[in-house]
């Protein structure tokens, strides 16, 4: 896949086509560090100062209607894991996170992306760590996927329908590359949205189906979010409720979040609530939800600078409080993500 | 298990509703079409150009409001809507309209792609200032102009080139109106020839007059007006201005005699205030875009207008 597709860069990177003027493939290049320090309150105090990830990120256009997104990401370790002997989740090496090319338009409203991909599976799950609003990512989505996102390879179709107001439908069919499923998994999601003066509503239905190990597994998401911006101020709610449905097990969980930010600084919480990913018949007699708080502040210093302080609080859970520290910085142009 | 298969049911639901939904709209598409030509504009002056030329011919949507940052628009999944009916856009370009780029890119809508026929490039001849040395794609810290300095609409003489372009494109694609649309353009660069006189005449005692911006906003400005732009607050474009770098500044606008500081309103008010308190500087708020529901910015010329009479006030305040 990877060699395919780096080779499929170079042929069409034979024809040097300009737009008026402008080279075509000369793409952006990016790169955000991601600096998280955690702090473990149980009954003694456990610290921890890693390198989240530091990601590259190459972009640009192979043609007017063509466009290439590679992510490489040097990764540290996974978030809420014992790291007390290092290793595993402590390697240093470049992963393609994501690498693939999007048709901007195949035939009408019909546009669609090849490759490796985030997928869009929900609000939260198709962004990069440095558009979270959190340090770490929602319990629900760990608990889920068993990973911080769930990554695919293979392809989607998107189409937009030409109503008044926005209507987004995509499927795609893809392979693992880690989390829950075997091999091919199919992945669809509508999404629409509505602008009301400085308000806009969106709704997302999210599908995720495939064998894991033992069963078929289905992944149904839901998510609601409402903004309100005026000039720099924003107003951000988000609900993200998640149910996995398996041949012999059910599990379900969500998380919440409410967002005041200005061009300076960012504040508010997020609520978890998650039941643990039951993979034995054991497990599968408790049935205890884990809810979670955690108030979240961050002073965004400039677009791609910020420093971001968390406080996690799950009574249930080992342990119980995680003070985090995060700083982010960006190099390269960045502009706001628009997610459908 | 009953539970379940119910639940496995929801599943399969969710992604009939999806295929409903989608054969539903492939039905409704053809809702009536209005003849008028739909442009889509990143800022109210590109806006106001194009009304000025398209006249009756056009419907122009503006994305932006005017107050803000045009560098940082948070772009909403609900303006995709104006993307997929468009038939023509006129970013700004130089990187500084990427969230536009992004509704571009993300509506499916082949006409507007850059390099289709509905993709207007605005600055086609205009000599973009402060073009960096560096190769572009090479990233530099913070620098949100990587291609050049992409404020070239407030020179009243880049806003006749604008003018040309969006002429010169429309009439393109639509050459029955070949004749409408050159007649007013004529009219309106007529009216901006106009507005330059009087405010060059009117300001011609204060050319020379010199200044610090914010942001490199008012470069293309000053230029056309002979002000003297002797810094910026910020060290860097995008890099908010630090104690240190103001400390430098204030040491040279004493040095130059700088008489004003210009900044628009989404700027930080206090970095102003404090670099004014030590220079006696007078702040001056301009505006970098027209504000269509402010009498005085409604449009192009009365913005350029609103921005050199608060100089020229700012000035006699100040020489009083
Ligand atoms: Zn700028």
């Amino acid at each position: 896949m990877e060699i395919g597709f780096i080779l499929f860069l170079a042929l069409i990177s034979q024809e040097t086509k300009t737009l008026k003027g402008r080279a075509l493939l000369n793409p952006d290049i990016s790169a955000i560090g991601n600096i998280v320090n955690q702090t473990l309150l149980e009954n003694k105090i456990k610290n921890e100062f890693f390198i989240k990830e530091f990601e590259f990120a190459f972009q640009g256009y192979l043609y007017p209607s063509i466009r290439a997104d590679i992510f490489l990401t040097a990764h540290g370790p996974k978030f809420g894991a014992n790291h007390e002997h290092g290793v595993e989740g402590n390697h240093i090496g470049l992963d393609l996170e994501e690498a693939y090319v999007s048709l901007l338009n195949i035939w009408g409203g019909f546009s669609g992306k090849i490759g490796r991909k985030y997928i869009e599976f929900g609000k939260f799950n198709p962004l990069h760590p440095e558009q979270w609003l959190y340090v770490d990512p929602p319990k629900v989505i760990q608990n889920m996927f068993g990973t911080e996102n769930l990554i695919g390879d293979g392809g989607q179709i998107e189409f937009l329908f030409p109503l008044p107001f926005l209507l987004r439908i995509q499927g795609g069919i893809f392979r693992n590359f880690e989390g829950p499923f075997q091999d091919v998994f199919y992945s669809s999601r509508a999404f629409s949205s509505f602008g009301i003066s400085e308000f806009e509503l969106s709704f997302g239905t999210s599908y995720v189906g495939g064998k894991t190990e033992k069963e078929f597994a289905n992944f149904i998401g839901g998510d609601i979010t409402l903004d309100y911006i005026k000039g720099y101020t924003k107003l951000t709610f988000i609900l993200e409720p998640i149910l996995a449905v398996n041949e012999k097990s059910k599990f379900a969980g969500f998380y919440s979040s409410l967002f005041y930010s200005t061009r300076r600084f960012q504040a508010g919480f997020r609520i978890d609530g998650a039941e643990p990913h039951k993979e034995t018949e054991e497990e599968h007699t408790e049935n205890k939800i884990s809810f979670g708080i955690s108030p979240i502040f961050a002073f965004l210093l400039t677009e791609t600078t910020k420093i971001r302080f968390q406080y996690s609080f799950f009574p249930s859970e080992k342990p119980k409080h995680t003070i985090f520290f995060q700083l982010i910085f960006g190099l390269g142009p960045h502009s706001h993500v628009l997610q459908f | 298990m009953r539970k379940q298969k119910k639940i496995a049911s929801l599943a399969k639901i969710v992604l009939l509703n999806q295929v409903l939904l989608f054969l539903f709209s492939i039905l409704g598409k053809s809702v009536g079409e209005a003849k008028k030509i739909k442009v889509v504009s990143p800022i109210c002056t590109f806006a106001d150009i194009a009304k000025n030329i398209g006249g009756d011919r056009v419907d122009v949507i503006n994305l932006s409001d005017g107050l803000n940052d045009p560098h940082f628009v948070e772009p909403k999944p609900s303006m995709i809507i104006h993307m997929i009916n468009a038939e023509v856009v006129i970013p700004i370009g130089l990187r500084l309209d990427m969230w536009f780029f992004s509704l571009i890119e993300k509506s499916a809508n082949p006409k507007i792609f850059e390099g289709s026929s509905g993709f207007i490039r605005t600055y086609e001849g205009v000599r973009i200032l402060e073009v960096p040395e560096y190769k572009i794609g090479q990233p530099r810290i913070g620098d949100i102009h990587p291609e050049g300095n992409p404020h070239y609409w407030l020179s009243p003489d880049n806003a006749k080139i604008i003018a040309m372009n969006i002429t010169k494109k429309l009439s393109e694609i639509y050459p029955e109106e070949k004749g409408y649309f050159m007649k007013n353009a004529e009219i309106f660069i007529g009216k901006i020839d106009e507005a330059e006189e009087d405010l060059k005449k009117e300001f011609s005692r204060f050319e020379g007059v010199k200044a610090i911006q914010y942001h490199k906003t008012f470069t293309y400005f000053a230029d056309f007006f002979k002000i003297k732009i002797v810094g910026e607050l910020e060290p860097y474009p995008g890099i908010p201005p630090t104690p240190s770098h103001i400390s430098q500044l204030a040491e040279k606008m004493k040095k130059e005699r700088v008489e004003i500081i210009i900044y628009e309103p989404f700027r930080n008010k206090k970095d102003v205030e404090r670099l004014s308190k030590i220079t006696s500087a007078t702040p001056t708020e301009l505006y970098a875009d027209c504000v269509p529901q402010i009498n005085e910015l409604k449009d192009y010329i009365s913005l350029i207008r609103y921005n050199i009479r608060k100089i020229m006030m700012s000035i006699e305040g100040k020489r009083k």
